[in-house]
């Protein structure tokens, strides 16, 4: 089954360049993209259409924006770690900021990690495919954030 | 061999065994029946007659103690007869009713001792007869040899012995009742009787308890001693003793006593005591009467009836000169001025009727001077009360005379006195008051005798004056010039000097005063000596007022100063407000606070002050206008009468108005309003600049709160250029990069490289971006201080940072780095900044060798960066660490010109110094000097 990468990025040209470097890794991954904080909460909650989650199933991992209109990324991220079903949720933050009070924030309220974005192509290229190598090969997903799948075939 | 029949010394016949060469008389001898008795036969029978006859009962027992015969006295008494009584033995008369036992053992001893005892008391119950007290006398008798008999007298006394009994209970009664203690002592000294009262005198409650004691418990060891041997002698000599001792009590406190002792025939004593503590204590006060009379300071001499000197003591002798041999027997009137004879001698009748009399009389000493006395003569009585005589008490009261005639002088000196002269007692009532207080307040000395002083206070003025009047503290003569209040209601100056006056115990009792009016002198004695401290005092003022201080502060200090020079009580300082056509109250004094509320806001031209402010000119307002002008009723209703209210004008501006004002000065001298007109000029000035100041401080306050604000949005300049700014950066850059791997085909010419220049631009811009915020960050943020291992942190930086990590070959650290003062983050970006430059500074194909190495300053230590680089030229060794400084390198080196400028305020920004030796082209030497943690 594939896995799901929810994507919480506002800016067009940042998703364009994710999108191209999860083409060129080679990662097999539904990735959805939402445009702001609410609208990730929402699709985590499964409100409205996101109800359907064999369109909008929990995702494996989550890329998240810290400057994000409405509702900004380190609250989507509290808002995860308020949630006990989501405890366990894998959440990368991806942002252009490098400021240590940003940091040390995301890592206090809970992120799994946090990647600055890359001024170049290649080095995008690169941390995709570090992503690749350590969430999904590498590293063991926490229930939450398997496939449903795997999930029924356990049982 | 004769019967000797004896009487005793009491009457009573007395049988003893004759003895050979006895030269008693016997009994033919004594009666002169030598003659008559020469026959045996006759002998004996007239020898039974008188047995016979005798009343006393006799009875004549042979050696077995049977009865041979006995004489009709002993029958009649004992109710026996002779049947029933000769020839049996005594002890069974009476079918042993006789069986005395004390009889008994007394027969037995005479008949075996042949021995004779006589007055043996014996008490016994018989059955028929009942008791009886026998007084027994027995005497063995040896008629014929080896023949013994017992002679044996029984007397009853039984009837006797009732009636001594009474008599002696009678006595003991009456011994009981008396006041005096009487006690027996047998031969031992013990009690044997004790009445009430001596066991009370000794503290004994029951006299019973001292039976059988000893009476030396009732003395001391030395007093026991003393009777011992010095009394008994004499009781044994005389019989009797009587004088005094000290006895001890039961509780063990001595008393005086008399005692009497008498011996008895029983060889006891009878001792009778009285405790004499009172009359002892009597004579010893009579004793320090006597003495505090030879002693008394007053002369005391004691007269009789006649008016004889009988006793004449110390003083007596000091003051009239003569000893008392010199007067005693002589008659008190020789003493007396002779033209006060007459009066003593009247005097002298008043003691006789038991009364007393003072008078004052002139006596004369020996030396012929006259003297002055005040006497007293009092009757004297003796201890029954009975008149005997006459005490005269004496004193000198020469000296009082004339200090009473000095009094007067004084008293009349006082009242003429041009000056006021008056006192109060300890509660301000008038008790005194001359001519001169009258000409000076107007009052009489009706008007204020028993009245309190403040009538003469000004209002307001009493309170004042008493604080800086406390006459309990400081001098007792105290001088000041004040202001008092005439009956007519106008004000005084007055020079008044106060002291204190003093009762002779020393105690305080009021005070008196004396007042001048100075009010015509006042100013031309004091202005002198005001103006120069009017001066010094401006000068100080001055000096105080250019410090700097609050516009209120500046008055109030000054007021402080003026109020007590000038005399006034009341400011109001007022200050033109914002709106500029009105006053508003900016400091005070002497007035209420809702007062100061009511005035607290004038229109120009409203009131005193709003006229001065909008005419820019004094007003002088005197006592008389405020009286009279009904504009002035705001002063009036504050009581205020002298009142100068001046402008406040600075540089030719209006600050504000400064008044001052009094309610007990009538009005201001031209000199009081120069001297405050200066004053206001000085506060114009001071306040003007403190204005200014304050206005200043002000402006700083605001600047602040802008530059906080830009600060603040600095910050979010900041964040956002980290943000927003480099999105599009990073799209540029991704986007020709993503061209140049894509499309790099379809790319014709320099196309590629024009791609290759936009990303590097971009790059290049991102950089400064960074460096930029860095540089920001390092200038604004907090930097804490603390010791930092240098060398840890230096091998940490360059194997931390990937493009040093490549060349950790290139770098060698010379020994070990030191610990420094600093912090961690700053000394970080220094060290990668120096570093990176090292490396990325050198020529083309150059590989780089850097060298790092510490040098001891002593307090400081140095670090060296030597590199093999491009150097820099000595006039850009300043200029290099300067923000988009750059060396002279050509455009081969990258670089923001920014990363030198950091180094240079990190290293600042924790104490340290930054500076470079390099020639171009042979290498730098960068360091960094630093403070030893």
């Amino acid at each position: 089954m594939e896995k799901t990468i929810l994507l919480v990025e506002d800016e067009e040209n940042d998703v364009f360049f994710l999108k191209r470097a999860l083409k060129k890794a080679d990662v097999h991954a539904n990735l959805q993209v939402v445009r702001d904080g609410q609208c990730a909460i929402d699709y985590l909650e499964g409100r409205d259409e996101h109800s359907d989650r064999t369109r909008f199933p929990i995702p494996s991992l989550v890329l998240l924006d810290l400057k994000l209109p409405h509702v900004m990324g380190l609250e989507v991220l509290q808002w995860i770690r308020h949630q006990p079903e989501f405890g366990g949720l894998i959440v990368l933050i991806l942002t252009s900021s490098r400021l240590e009070q940003d940091i040390d924030q995301a890592y206090r309220i809970g992120a799994n990690g946090y990647l600055v974005k890359p001024s170049t192509p290649e080095e995008m290229l690169e941390i995709v495919q570090s992503i690749k190598q350590f969430w999904f090969e590498h590293n063991q997903l926490p229930s939450v954030s398997r496939p449903a799948m795997a999930t029924h075939a356990s049982v | 061999m004769q019967v000797q029949v004896a009487l005793g010394r009491d009457m009573r016949p007395r049988f003893e065994v004759p003895t050979v060469g006895d030269d008693r008389l016997s009994l033919q001898q004594a009666w002169g029946l030598e003659d008559f008795l020469h026959d045996h036969r006759q002998a004996l029978h007239f020898a039974d007659i008188v047995l016979q006859s005798l009343p006393l009962p006799l009875v004549v027992l042979d050696a077995n103690l049977c009865v041979q015969k006995a004489n009709r006295a002993f029958y009649g008494t004992f109710h026996l007869t002779p049947q029933e009584a000769e020839h049996v033995p005594i002890t069974e008369l009476r079918g042993g009713d006789w069986n005395v036992p004390v009889l008994r053992r007394l027969l037995d001893q005479t008949v075996q001792r042949h021995v004779c005892f006589g007055d043996f008391e014996v008490i016994h119950d018989f059955e028929q007869i009942g008791r009886r007290t026998m007084l027994v006398d027995a005497c063995a008798v040896q008629l014929e040899a080896g023949k013994n008999f017992i002679m044996l007298t029984l007397e009853d006394v039984s009837e006797w012995h009732v009636q001594a009994d009474e008599a002696l209970l009678q006595q003991a009664a009456s011994m009981d009742a008396s006041m005096d203690g009487i006690a027996l002592h047998d031969p031992s000294g013990a009690f044997i009787y004790a009445n009430k009262a001596h066991a009370q005198i000794y503290g004994y409650e029951d006299p019973y308890t001292l039976i059988g004691k000893h009476w030396s418990i009732l003395y001391d060891p030395e007093e026991v001693r003393r009777f011992e041997e010095e009394v008994m002698p004499i009781i044994e000599r005389d019989g009797r003793w009587r004088g005094e001792s000290v006895a001890k009590r039961a509780d063990g406190t001595r008393f005086p006593q008399e005692l009497s002792l008498s011996k008895i025939a029983s060889g006891g004593l009878v001792c009778v005591i009285r405790d004499i503590t009172e009359r002892k204590c009597r004579e010893e006060s009579y004793a320090r009467l006597a003495e505090i009379v030879a002693n008394s300071s007053e002369s005391i001499i004691s007269l009789d009836f006649d008016g004889v000197i009988r006793t004449w003591n110390k003083a007596a002798e000091n003051l009239h000169g003569y000893t008392a041999q010199e007067v005693i027997g002589k008659p008190l009137t020789s003493l007396t001025c002779t033209d006060h004879v007459e009066a003593v001698n009247r005097y002298l009748d008043a003691p006789k009727q038991g009364k007393g009399v003072s008078f004052q009389t002139r006596r004369i000493r020996k030396d012929g001077r006259e003297i002055d006395v005040a006497v007293t003569f009092s009757p004297i009585r003796d201890a029954d009360g009975k008149l005997i005589g006459t005490s005269t008490i004496a004193r000198d009261v020469t000296e009082q005379k004339r200090h009473e005639e000095i009094n007067a002088r004084l008293a009349a000196i006082v009242e003429s006195s041009e000056d006021a002269i008056y006192s109060t007692d300890f509660r301000d009532i008038v008790t005194s008051w001359n001519k001169g207080a009258e000409r000076l307040f107007g009052f009489s000395a009706a008007d204020v005798l028993g009245h309190n002083i403040s009538m003469i206070f000004p209002a307001g003025m009493e309170e004042m004056e008493r604080a800086k009047l406390r006459l309990d503290i400081g001098p007792r003569v105290k001088h000041l010039d004040t202001v008092r209040r005439r009956k007519d209601g106008t004000l005084v100056d007055v020079s008044m000097h106060l002291s204190l006056i003093i009762d002779p115990r020393g105690e305080v009792i009021g005070s008196s005063r004396i007042a001048r009016d100075i009010s015509e002198r006042k100013h031309a004695e004091l202005a002198r000596a005001r103006e120069a401290r009017r001066a010094r005092l401006l000068a100080d003022a001055a000096h105080n007022l250019l410090s700097s201080k609050s516009p209120e502060r500046i008055v109030r200090e000054i007021f402080a100063q003026v109020a007590p020079e000038v005399g006034v009580e009341i400011y109001l300082n007022y200050l033109v407000g914002r709106a500029g056509n009105v006053i508003e109250l900016n400091s005070h004094a002497g007035i209420s606070e809702e007062v100061a509320a009511q005035i607290h806001t004038f229109a120009f031209g409203r009131a005193v002050c709003g006229a001065v402010a909008q005419q820019r000119r004094p007003w002088i307002i005197s006592q008389t206008e405020v009286l009279h002008h009904r504009e002035l009723d705001l002063l009036r209703a504050e009581g205020i009468r002298a009142y100068a209210c001046h402008p406040l004008i600075a540089g030719g501006k209006l600050i504000g108005t400064l008044s001052f004002a009094s309610r007990i000065r009538q009005e201001f001298s031209q000199e009081d309003v120069e001297y405050l007109r200066t004053i206001c000029d000085f506060v114009a000035l001071a306040q003007e600049r403190a204005l200014y100041q304050q206005n200043l401080e002000q402006r700083v306050l605001e600047r602040t709160a802008k530059l906080q604000e830009s600060i603040g949005e600095l910050e979010a300049f900041s964040y956002s250029v980290t943000h927003d700014m480099r999105a599009p950066l990073r799209a540029m850059r991704s986007f020709a990069r993503i061209l140049l791997a894509d499309y790099r085909k379809q790319l014709e010419g320099e196309g590629a490289a024009y791609l290759d220049k936009i990303s590097e631009a971009a790059k290049h811009m991102d950089e400064l971006i960074q460096d930029v915020l860095t540089y920001t960050k390092i200038i604004r943020a907090e930097v804490k201080k603390e010791p930092v291992d240098l060398d840890k942190l230096v091998r940490s930086v360059i194997n931390t940072y990937p493009h040093l990590a490549e060349n950790a070959g290139a770098i060698e650290i010379v020994g070990t780095l030191p610990r420094v003062l600093g912090n961690a983050a700053s000394l970080t970006q220094c060290v990668s900044n120096l570093l990176g430059n090292a490396i990325k500074f050198v020529p083309p194909g150059v590989k780089p060798q850097i060298r790092i190495w510490s040098e001891d300053l002593g307090a400081k230590v140095r670090v060296w960066f030597d590199d093999n680089g491009i150097g820099v030229e000595g006039k850009l060794f300043e200029r290099i660490f300067g923000i988009f400084e750059r060396g002279t390198q050509g455009p081969e080196y990258e670089g923001t010109g920014i990363g030198l400028a950091i180094v240079k305020k990190a290293v600042e920004r924790i104490g340290g110094t930054v500076g470079v030796e390099s020639q171009l082209g042979k290498g730098s030497r960068f360091w960094i000097e630093l403070c030893k943690p």
